[in-house]
């Protein structure tokens, strides 16, 4: 059996733990729900401007929301510098940096004037680099970041076959595949904590 | 009362593997503060119990344990949890 007092020291402990572990999982969720619908809307502005639904100075919509993102990242990177990552979050900003290198790399030289690919060619890459990171992450077991790679796959695939819709196609896989894995992560991170 | 959960190094290596997907053992060892063999001796216990899942694998060349909590180990934290809460209900009770 065992006593009141100590009862109530090893809930106070669990409750400091589960704290502490679930600000740490929330915070990389916030990161795919944020990018994921920022990715979706710059996919989708360029759709619907080539589709001419929208005139071409709502362009600014897209950047609008890519601005929104990078500064929501640096505003949440700088609040939650003290806590420390755990090993998978070491090894998967890792990935996550290399990815986003990689991508901007290619999205420097096109601006330069490469041209090997349109805007929607930069968000199929862009996905692709999203498809990297979230695979990762189901590598060490998560089955719902599994799912969410799998939608990315799927949405470059058809964007693929109807080269049309690409916009569309993308814009989907980033809001089911990214930022839909950051809220079920949410969810599963709060449902924990209960 | 889940008797394997009494101890409290047990209760905090489950507690913080609860919101996690993997823990490696030296996350383990810095969250838990206590000494290797304590810790593994308190781990092997969970992972014969089937509350803790082990992987092992080789990272430039040296071996690396991992952990992660298995359904089994959170249903009975979460039962635990609330045999606690209910046993300190009870008392403030009468």
């Amino acid at each position: 059996m065992i006593e009141d007092s100590e009862a109530r020291e090893h809930l106070a402990m669990v409750d400091r733990i589960v704290e502490r572990t679930s600000t740490r999982l929330n915070v990389g969720a916030e990161y795919f729900v944020v990018w994921g619908i920022a990715s979706a809307t710059m996919s989708l502005m360029y759709q619907l401007i080539a589709d001419r639904n929208l005139p071409a100075n709502f362009i600014w919509i897209a950047w609008g929301a890519a601005f929104a993102a990078v500064a929501f990242s640096i505003w949440r990177g700088r609040s939650s510098r003290k806590a420390r990552p755990s090993f998978l979050e070491r090894e998967f900003l890792t990935v996550l940096k290399v990815a986003m290198t990689v991508t901007f790399a290619i999205f420097f030289i096109e601006l330069f004037g490469a041209n090997i690919f349109g805007p929607l060619g930069l968000a199929a890459v862009w996905s692709f680099g999203a498809s990297i990171v979230v695979l990762y992450v189901a590598m060490h077991g998560n089955r719902r970041a599994l799912v969410g790679g799998i939608a990315l796959l799927l949405s470059l695939a058809a964007a693929n076959i109807w080269p049309d819709f690409a916009g569309y196609a993308l814009s989907a896989g980033m809001l089911v595949g990214y930022a839909g894995f950051g809220v079920v992560e949410m969810l599963a991170a709060s449902c924990a904590v209960d | 009362m889940d008797d394997l959960l009494l101890s409290k190094i047990r209760l905090a290596v489950v507690a913080e593997l609860l919101a996690s997907e993997w823990a490696s053992f030296s996350d383990l060892q810095k969250s838990v503060a206590t000494t290797n063999g304590n810790l593994s001796a308190h781990l092997a216990k969970l992972v014969e119990n089937q509350y803790v899942e082990e992987e092992k694998s080789f990272v430039d060349r040296r071996p690396h344990s991992r952990y992660r909590l298995t359904s089994l180990g959170r249903e009975r934290m979460i039962a635990h949890v609330h045999s606690l809460q209910s046993l300190l209900d009870k008392d403030l009770q009468s």
